[in-house]
C-alpha cells in the first residue's frame, strides 16, 4: 500500500510506464535541442532569396 | 523596369506567406512524425529490456508527482488520474521519505533537479491562490549525497515561516491534498485524503484506466494542457513567422521559437497522456 488504500502496480506495467516517459522526455528534448537552435539562427531570408532566384 | 518592380513587390509580399508556410510545414511534419515515433515505441515495448530505466531524477520527480513511497515499485499515477498529486498534510513526511529513498544516488544535475522538483511538488509551503499555486521546495532534511553548496541556506525555513506571517506564502493545511496543474503548478483538490469504499473504488479504477492507457495525467489536467498548448503554439508560430519576416535579431526569435516549442510540447504531452 501506498497510503491511497490501493495495491501496488504490477512490476510490468510499471515498467512499461517508465519506458514509455523516457521515450517522451527523450525524444522532447531532442527536438528541442534541434528545432529551437535551428528555428532562431537560420537565415530563412537567404534561403527564400535562394529559392526564389 | 516595371516588370523588375512588380515582381519584387510580389517578392516581398509572398515571403511572408512563405514563412508561414515553412513554419506550418514544420509544425505538420512534426506531428506527423509523432505518431510514427510512438508507434515505434509501442513496438519496442513488446520486448521492455529491463536495462531501461528512467533517470534518478526523473524517478525523484515521479516520486514527487505520484506520492511514490517505495522504491522497488513504481506506482502508476493515480494521484495523477484523479488530478491529486499528494497529500498537503503528510507531505513534510513524504519529503523526508524522498530524502531517505534517495540516499543511494549520486549528486549528478539530474539527481539534484530531480530533488529540488520532488520537494516542490511535495512542499505544503506555496505561494499563489488556493486553486493555482507554485510549490516552494522547503526540504528539511537533504539527501546524504546532496553536497552543502547544493543545499538551501539554513535560514530558509525562518524565512518561509516569516513570509507565512506575513502573508507573503502560504501553509496548505493538513488533510489538503494537491492536484497538478498546467504541468508546473499546482492546485488543492477537491477530494479527501480518506479512502472511503467508495473512493478507494474510484480510484482502482482510475489506476487500471492508466495502467492500460498507460498514462500518468487524468483527463482534466489533458484539457489545461491542450488549451495552453494550442494557445502557446498559435502565439509562437505567429511571432516567429512576424521575427522572421521583419528579420529581428536572434533574442526574439529564441523567444518565439520556445514559445511554439514549449506550445508544441503540450500539446504532445496532453495527446499521449505523458
Amino acid at each position: 500500500m501506498d497510503g491511497t488504500g490501493l495495491a501496488p502496480v504490477p512490476p510490468q506495467i510499471a515498467r512499461r510506464l517508465r519506458d514509455k516517459v523516457t521515450g517522451f522526455d527523450l525524444k522532447w528534448s531532442t527536438i528541442g535541442a534541434v528545432a529551437v537552435p535551428f528555428l532562431t539562427l537560420f537565415d530563412f531570408k537567404a534561403a527564400l532569396l535562394d529559392a526564389l532566384q | 523596369m516595371r516588370a523588375q518592380k512588380a515582381l519584387r513587390g510580389m517578392t516581398r509580399m509572398l515571403k511572408p506567406v512563405l514563412c508561414l508556410f515553412v513554419l506550418t510545414a514544420s509544425s505538420t511534419t512534426g506531428f506527423q512524425l509523432a505518431p510514427a515515433l510512438a508507434q515505434l515505441r509501442r513496438t519496442k515495448n513488446h520486448a521492455v529490456h529491463p536495462s531501461r530505466q528512467m533517470q534518478a531524477g526523473s524517478n525523484l520527480a515521479r516520486h514527487a508527482s505520484t506520492c511514490m513511497k517505495d522504491r522497488g515499485t513504481v506506482k502508476l499515477q493515480e494521484h495523477s488520474e484523479t488530478n491529486e498529486a499528494a497529500p498537503a498534510g503528510p507531505a513534510a513526511t513524504a519529503m523526508q521519505q524522498l530524502a531517505v529513498l534517495s540516499n543511494d544516488e549520486e549528486p549528478t544535475f539530474s539527481n539534484v533537479l530531480g530533488f529540488y522538483m520532488a520537494c516542490t511538488f511535495l512542499s505544503p509551503v506555496y505561494i499563489g491562490s488556493h486553486d493555482l499555486h507554485l510549490g516552494i521546495p522547503l526540504p528539511e532534511i537533504y539527501p546524504d549525497w546532496l553536497p552543502e553548496d547544493k543545499r538551501l541556506p539554513k535560514g530558509a525555513q525562518q524565512w518561509a515561516e516569516r513570509a507565512i506571517d506575513a502573508g507573503l506564502l502560504r501553509r496548505a493545511a493538513a488533510d489538503e491534498r494537491f492536484e497538478i496543474k498546467y504541468g508546473v503548478l499546482r492546485g488543492v483538490s477537491a477530494a479527501k485524503a480518506d479512502c472511503e469504499p467508495c473512493e478507494t473504488a474510484r480510484r482502482a479504477a482510475l489506476r487500471e484506466q492508466a495502467a492500460e492507457g498507460l498514462t500518468v495525467i487524468g483527463e482534466e489536467e489533458r484539457g489545461r494542457r491542450r488549451d495552453v498548448g494550442t494557445y502557446m503554439a498559435g502565439a509562437g508560430s505567429i511571432a516567429l513567422t512576424a521575427a522572421i519576416a521583419t528579420e529581428t535579431g536572434p533574442p526574439i526569435r529564441f523567444c518565439a521559437t520556445l514559445m511554439l516549442f514549449l506550445g508544441v510540447a503540450f500539446l504532445e504531452s496532453a495527446r499521449t497522456g505523458l
